[in-house]
């Protein structure tokens, strides 16, 4: 008895989890209705006009403060 | 059965501390070596003190002055060397250098500062000006060699992240550039990328001649020399970087605004 209802749980749950996942999945085939050029774009729903350029300002960001981080010590001071 | 667990538990929560406490990052570790410098600083002022103060008048008291001084400063070069190492160590453990070169710093580090241990003993034992003199030019000899290797695979590390972040700012050059390739209006935009192209090319020259000489930062010849060089190449290289991501903004601002 113990054994059949350890196994029904694991079955629920595995429905469960694959409800969601089949949930998850259509949510990424769901036309928004958004204009064309905004899902040529690849984001729904925002100005049209505005052209992606293929890198982020936070990306951009990132890189800056990367390359400004960078220091390179000597090591004179150590002999002096 | 219980109390055991308990037991372990508990020392495994100790130990998990004692762990979290020595964790050292490679900023902390950066400050220990700046206060260790400025320590170094401070004591071979004394020491200079004492010295002029010995040269006006010689008494034992003076003289013994000088003999304490000298060995704080010896003592406090060997802290500072030792705090640079320990950082290196903390510096390439969290950069994305390969785990080969991490480990030879790693060991690098530990024989160095078991070195320098055995260089502070004999700086405890100085008693006379004499051994003053003998100890600070075993020491001279020492220290290029405490610190060759390390500088040359701190090098080696610098090269790398150079390189990758020479690669990641090329990328972002290709990106915009496929992206204004596809624009009408698109001179002023290919203009600025050209720029930003050839400063990622004069980047990559550097950082290639910054790895030429830190392969030359090498015991006998002049390492610390080479480890400057090699380093001021990587500072030309960081402003080239630094203007190829400047030329990357303007491109980028240019593209959003069509």
């Amino acid at each position: 008895m113990k054994k059949i209802t350890i196994a029904g749980l694991f079955l629920a749950a595995g429905l469960v989890l694959l409800g969601a996942g089949c949930v998850q999945k259509s949510d990424g085939n769901v036309n928004t209705g958004a204009n064309t050029n905004a899902a040529v774009n690849g984001e729904a729903g925002e100005n049209v006009n505005t052209v992606q350029p293929g890198v982020t300002e936070e990306e951009l960001n990132q890189l800056k403060s990367q390359i400004n981080g960078l220091e390179y010590d000597d090591l004179n001071a150590l002999t002096k | 059965m219980k109390k055991s667990w308990i037991v372990i538990a508990v020392i495994a929560s100790l130990l998990f501390q004692v762990g979290l406490a020595s964790a050292l990052t490679s900023g902390e570790a950066k400050q220990t070596w700046l206060s260790a410098m400025q320590t170094r600083i401070t004591a071979d002022a004394a020491y200079k003190q004492a010295q002029l103060d010995y040269a006006a008048n010689k008494t034992p008291e003076n003289d013994k002055k000088v003999i304490d001084t000298a060995k704080a400063v010896l003592g406090a070069a060997l802290d500072e060397a030792a705090a640079w190492l320990k950082w290196k160590n903390e510096e390439a453990k969290e950069s994305d250098a390969s785990a080969e070169l991490k480990v030879n710093i790693g060991k690098d580090v530990e024989k160095n500062l078991a070195k320098i241990d055995g260089l502070k003993n004999e700086v405890v034992a100085i008693k006379t000006r004499g051994e003053v003199v003998v100890v600070f030019l075993k020491m001279v000899g020492s220290y290029v060699e405490l610190l060759t290797d390390v500088a040359r695979n701190t090098g080696e590390v610098w090269v790398y992240m150079g390189n990758q972040i020479a690669d990641k700012t090329a990328d972002f050059e290709i990106k915009l550039r496929t992206t204004a390739n596809g624009l009408v209006d698109n001179t002023a935009i290919l203009a600025k990328l050209d720029i930003a192209k050839s400063e990622i090319d004069l980047a990559r020259t550097q950082i290639n001649a910054a790895n030429t000489s830190y392969k030359l930062v090498v015991l006998p010849g002049t390492p610390l020399i080479k480890f400057a060089e090699g380093n001021s190449y990587l500072r030309q290289a960081k402003v080239n970087l630094s203007a190829a991501t400047g030329q990357l903004q303007e491109a980028f601002n240019l593209i959003i605004s069509q």
